[in-house]
């Protein structure tokens, strides 16, 4: 039962961030990813600081408008500030990360949010903690969100995928294409969030990008698309879960290095595969 | 202790340990500083991300075949990780569809992943020197000691040196890639510059401001300074003074209470220099408002007259 918490805590994030950051990578939002995943900090720290605990709901959905407020702010300086893209990206996540940072060491230093459980997260911790409904908190909370996301995308992969793939012919539709941007942030903003104290900021990152990018590799179709990204995401979680037990290493990094691994194996395996099929064509030419 | 005899006894420069730890936050930040041009210039700025997380294994691995915490061996762990780094995200987005967003996003989380691994095998080996390696997460700018300045000078002086060297070509290529193109100015070479530069000061950089807060010690410096001026020589000694200037005040926050953790601070009053110059330099947004208003003002009378 204790495993089955943890495995069923990291598939339900897995498929949050996969379904959302299926959308982000499909419109080069990545790095949106990135920055959402670390401006949150700050946010999820006043919450705590505010209610007293880490997993009270309606906190930590206030404390995903710090997500909101970033994008916001990084919006605003690379249009009227004068800075790139790129660099106003990299201002405003590092000053909040900071900010949460100083938070956690000076005013919440004796409690139980500390520096490593915000990098790496406290996956295991997760069957000890308090439980609603026999299910602890967390996998709790991530249930209701999980729900939330999947009928959002469900019942509205239409203005998702227009508002992706065709700015124009959205707006000729009279699609609001900044209503379906804000959607998708506040909604990985959200994820985010509840996500964080389980896998911490930089296996958000990675379970955002890595199981979209797979699918991305694999196939052009957009349900297809989802369906791979999910279940790339979902199988990680299970055999990341599995080695880490067994190698005794923790869970979170092993299955974010186990995704990139057999991300950059397919990759290999493609080109091993696109140069045998140009040789064997050159080949039938020559003969 | 008030404020101001803390003041005094801070910038007296009677304590060894202080001024340990702000030659070497000092000359680190200049380092970066510099080499933040480039980067900003060349539009790399979150590659910086990606060869920051990627330093982590590299310095694990370091560590792990030597079995001691010599900061040279452990940076040349993490350059050659920094290296690895750069390669990945160049050889994923150039063999797939995969954006270089998104490339860089997995490089970044792959190898954070591996180093987080790496880190935990090495906590669990029984090795007492391991102690202090998670210090590289959010810097360990207290701890800096005499030995470590030598490696600092090494790369500062290094990093001038091929500055110097390379002054011309570097300006060509970032300000005017056409006419570098022209004349036959090797891109790649650039580029394995940039790269370069930026892998080493990032391998040593992270000792004041940690790993996650690295980037901003490689963008915010130039960020702010190219708000003051155009001048390429000009940029690099602003942003190089932004930094050094924003290591000593958070190394100074961080002696005035013991809570205050010194990296973050650094990257506080760094951004806020980067903020405060895009709103109030010459080029900045109010500033432009304002004359926007007098300039309207002074139409009107004209006009009236």
């Amino acid at each position: 039962m204790f495993d089955f918490w943890i495995i069923l805590t990291a598939c339900i994030i897995a498929i949050n961030s996969s379904l959302l950051g299926s959308f982000l990578v499909l419109r080069k939002m990545s790095l949106i990813g990135d920055a959402l995943s670390h401006s949150v900090l700050p946010g999820i720290v006043i919450a705590f600081l505010i209610s007293g605990e880490i997993n009270s709901f309606w906190m930590l959905i206030g404390a995903s408008g710090f997500g909101i407020f970033a994008i916001l702010i990084i919006d605003w300086l690379n249009r009227f500030g004068g800075f790139g893209k790129d660099s106003s990206i990299g201002i405003v996540y590092t000053l909040l990360f900071a900010i949460g940072i100083i938070l956690i060491t000076s005013i919440a230093k004796n409690s139980d949010i500390d520096v490593d459980c915000v990098l790496f997260g406290d996956i295991n911790t997760v069957p000890l903690l308090p439980k609603i409904f026999t299910i602890p908190v967390p996998t709790f909370n991530l249930l209701i969100i999980a729900v939330i996301v999947t009928l959002t995308i469900l019942f509205g992969l239409k203005g998702f995928k227009i508002s992706t793939f065709d700015k124009s012919h959205a707006q000729t539709l009279g699609v609001s294409i900044t209503f379906w941007n804000y959607l998708l942030l506040g909604l990985s903003s959200i994820s985010t969030v509840f996500s964080f104290d389980s896998v911490g900021a930089i296996m958000v990152i990675g379970l955002i990008v890595i199981p979209p990018s797979f699918a991305n590799i694999i196939t052009r179709k957009l349900s297809r698309f989802l369906i791979i990204s999910v279940s790339f995401g979902v199988v990680s979680c299970i055999i990341g879960h599995c080695i880490a037990i067994y190698l005794d290493i923790p869970t979170v990094p092993t299955i974010g290095f186990l995704m990139g691994l057999i991300l950059i194996l397919t990759l290999v395996f493609q080109t091993f595969k696109k140069n045998f099929q140009q040789r064997t064509k050159a080949k039938i030419i020559k003969q | 202790m008030d404020f101001w005899s803390d003041f005094l006894y801070f910038f007296s420069f009677a304590d060894t340990n202080i001024n340990n730890v702000l030659i070497g936050t000092s000359v680190l930040g200049f380092t970066c500083g510099i080499v933040s041009v480039l980067v900003v210039l060349s539009k790399k700025a979150l590659i910086v991300d990606a060869i920051s997380h990627a330093v982590l294994p590299g310095i694990c691995i370091g560590f792990m075949f030597t079995g001691v915490k010599n900061p040279i061996y452990l940076s040349i762990g993490g350059m050659a990780a920094g290296a690895v780094a750069v390669y990945l995200v160049d050889w994923i987005s150039r063999i797939s569809r995969i954006k270089k967003d998104a490339s860089i996003a997995i490089s970044l989380s792959v190898l954070f992943s591996l180093g987080v691994i790496l880190l935990n095998i090495i906590q669990h080996s029984g090795n007492s020197n391991q102690s202090g390696l998670t210090d590289f997460l959010f810097g360990k700018a207290a701890t800096i000691i005499q030995s470590d300045l030598y490696l600092f000078g090494a790369v500062f002086i290094f990093v001038i040196l091929t500055l110097l060297i390379f002054y011309q070509h570097l300006k060509i290529a970032l300000f005017d890639a056409g006419f570098a193109k022209t004349i036959g100015l090797s891109e790649k070479l650039t580029q394995g510059l940039i790269s370069g530069l930026v892998i080493i000061s990032t391998a040593v950089g992270i000792q004041t401001v940690g790993i996650i807060l690295m980037s901003a010690l490689l963008i915010s410096p130039a960020s702010a300074a190219l708000f003051w001026t155009n001048n390429f020589k000009k940029a690099i000694l602003i942003s190089g003074l932004f930094a050094t200037l924003s290591s000593v005040l958070g190394v100074f926050v961080s002696f005035l209470s013991a809570d205050m953790p010194t990296g973050p601070w650094i990257i506080v009053v760094l951004s806020c220099f980067a903020l405060f110059s895009a709103f109030l330099s010459k080029k900045g947004v109010i500033t432009k408002k304002i004359r926007a208003k007098i300039d309207a003002s002074y139409n009107l009378k004209e006009k009236e007259n």
